[in-house]
């Protein structure tokens, strides 16, 4: 069955490599740790404001953190 | 300077109490739901009974009033943790953040079709059966505040 949300992140990788948990990922954005797990488990689609907030926590560009299904992740 | 995304920053301890809170927030709102569903469910047992000879109306009493008396500490429980969250303007943002306006949202909605589909059952049932108004309303109360109440918290869990 196809996915409902067709939108991909690499937040689980860019924590490891901050050596973050999902609490502290949360911590820095200002939500919930549950609200981190079910956009990282593509469950729930964030908002921009909210996409923004996580790849600025990453220091990363938003593009990096979330792409379209059908686009390959920029690298 | 700070950075944009600073303003939104929660301390570890923080965290710690905004995730303590939602449990808390969850077990008052299970609480909540379960005294309410069986104290209702005992209440319109009661109300049915009553109407037939040799009811079990009195027996039913006391557990009635027993499991009203715990409704309404798993609503106080709950307002109070909702006034422990609304003290931290961090904790509170946090806790109601998008996603969970989200669920909320979702929930209301589960709340109005369960409503709805209960009315129907109720006018058809009707047609067969002479059902009071008072019970439906009742039961319509109840059936919209439980559905709402489960609808979030099932969405809610991650």
């Amino acid at each position: 069955m196809p996915d409902a949300y067709p939108l991909r992140n690499r937040i689980k990788v860019l924590r490891a490599e901050h050596d973050w948990t999902q609490a502290e990922l949360a911590s820095r954005v200002g939500v919930t740790r549950k609200t981190i797990n079910t956009v990282e488990r593509a469950i729930y689609v964030p908002s921009t404001i909210l996409a923004l907030r996580i790849a600025n926590a990453f220091d990363v560009r938003v593009e990096r953190v979330f792409w379209l299904d059908e686009e390959p992740p920029l690298g | 300077m700070r950075r944009p995304d600073q303003r939104y920053d929660l301390t570890s301890r923080k965290q710690e109490i905004t995730d303590h809170l939602d449990r808390s927030r969850r077990a008052a709102l299970k609480g909540f739901v379960v005294t309410y569903v069986l104290w209702q469910g005992i209440v319109l047992a009661d109300k049915f009974w009553r109407e037939r000879p040799g009811a079990a109306a009195d027996t039913l009493f006391w557990p009635a009033l027993l499991l009203g008396v715990i409704w309404l500490v798993f609503g106080v429980r709950y307002a109070l943790v909702a006034r422990q969250i609304a003290s931290d303007v961090v904790v509170a943002r946090a806790l109601d953040d998008e996603r969970v306006r989200h669920v909320r949202g979702a929930a209301y909605a589960v709340g109005f079709w369960s409503l709805g589909a209960y009315l129907i059952g109720a006018r058809l049932l009707a047609f067969i059966v002479d059902v009071p108004g008072s019970l439906v309303a009742q039961g319509g109360i109840a059936v919209a505040l439980t559905s709402a109440v489960i609808g979030f918290l099932v969405l809610d869990r991650a």
